[in-house]
């Protein structure tokens, strides 16, 4: 009887506490690392920039943007992303673009995508910021392209658009900064927005 | 049997397949070419190439990430990139997937043998991310270029080709250098005075 208590105490032990605490640690990673950005770090730029992904096979948008930073050294920026807005506060000097975009499970549907843009060379978003600032990587479009043969993946472009425009955009980033009390201590980049919406 | 001992069973088949299917993976790599040690050695239906790939600026220490995680490198594949560019030759001036590579170590003079057929270089990169997704970062080297070899030819020197890139790894530039006495001082050294290292500089298809 005490050996098959001990061979329930395991079983139970594995479904409910160690295989939940797999998932959930899975679960996590999803999410990825949090990047903290010191609110008094007056070198940081703010970068922004909006895919509109209606005709994307990935319905429901778009979930996260990783940009890259290539120099004085290689790291990666993970953006905040909102309806197609896609923006961060906290990028030192150097040069970056988007080299990743992609959308998470849905309830619908398991399926994750990944969206290249620029792994493979420099693309449009590509900026070389050497004073901080408020950069704006541009608006994009998703037009499917298609290979033409039935073994041939299909291709995309993200072809530049003029809407929303650079104000529109940077209008909402203030928006959310603003009412966000995460982000309302970042006094630096709110000033640096408005100083550039009054450019605009 | 007991729950553990099914669990263990149970696992190890998908693990199985995962393995098969990721030793398929890593042959996906590529079907390299051999570096030549011997003249003697060389099959008569192939040639020795002798050359040089260079990268400018080099690349950095991080600017490489090969090492995969969650990936068993069973083939040595991060180690097959590190610091080296991949160039394809075919017979005929058009790519073809994953055969008869090379992979030079950048600013490095190399020798291969290649097939004497394979009179075209058609396709060049260097490999900077290799996650469980596979090559997800490349630096693409334009190489579109034909090389004369003669049916007496041991060994053809094919110049030293400078890529120059920026920032976001575009190639901005392509160049060809004639090193041959560099080049010459090397196979001399390498294979002995009594070969003949014919220069024959690639040229633009």
């Amino acid at each position: 009887m005490l050996i098959r208590t001990g061979r329930w105490i395991k079983i139970f032990v594995t479904l409910f506490i160690i295989l939940p605490s797999i998932l959930l640690s899975s679960g996590c990673a999803l999410f990825g690392t949090e990047e903290s950005v010191d609110a008094n770090d007056k070198t940081l730029s703010v970068i922004f920039g909006h895919f509109n992904m209606e005709e994307a096979p990935s319905w429901g948008g778009i979930d996260w943007v990783s940009v890259k930073q290539y120099k004085p050294k290689v790291g990666y920026y993970q953006a905040g992303v909102d309806e197609g807005l896609f923006w961060h506060i906290g990028v030192t000097n150097g040069s970056i673009q988007v080299e990743q975009f992609g959308r998470n499970t849905r309830f619908y549907s398991n399926a994750t995508y990944t969206y290249n843009f620029g792994s493979k060379g420099r693309n449009e978003t590509s900026r070389i910021i050497k004073k901080p600032g408020v950069y704006y990587l541009g608006s994009y479009k998703y037009v499917p392209v298609e290979s033409g043969s039935f073994f041939q993946p299909d291709n995309f472009d993200m072809k530049k658009t003029k809407s929303p425009s650079e104000k529109e955009l940077l209008t909402l980033v203030l928006k959310k900064m603003q009412e966000d009390s995460d982000f309302s201590v970042y006094k630096h980049q709110i000033g640096m927005i408005k100083k550039r919406l009054k450019q605009l | 049997m007991s729950m553990f001992t099914y669990m263990n069973k149970l696992l190890a088949l998908p693990l199985l397949v995962v393995m098969i299917l990721m030793s398929h993976g890593c042959s996906m790599g590529g079907q390299l070419l051999k570096e030549a040690e011997s003249v003697k050695d060389t099959p008569k239906g192939e040639v020795i190439v002798v050359g040089e790939i260079e990268l400018t600026p080099k690349l950095a220490e991080d600017e490489q990430q090969l090492d995969a995680s969650g990936v068993i490198d069973l083939f040595g594949y991060g180690d097959m990139n590190k610091n080296r560019c991949m160039v394809q030759f075919n017979e005929k001036p058009e790519a073809s997937n994953y055969k008869s590579m090379i992979n030079p170590e950048l600013g490095k003079i190399f020798a291969f043998k290649v097939p004497r057929d394979m009179r075209y270089i058609v396709n060049g990169s260097v490999l900077t991310e290799f996650t469980r997704h596979g090559n997800t970062g490349e630096i693409l080297l334009p190489a579109w270029f034909k090389i004369d070899i003669k049916p007496t030819d041991k060994a053809v020197y094919i110049g030293k080709i400078r890529y120059t890139r920026d920032d976001f790894n575009s190639i901005t530039k392509v160049e060809l250098k004639d090193d041959y006495k560099k080049a010459k001082k090397y196979f001399t050294k390498k294979f002995g005075k009594q070969y003949k290292l014919r220069k024959s500089l690639i040229e633009d298809i």
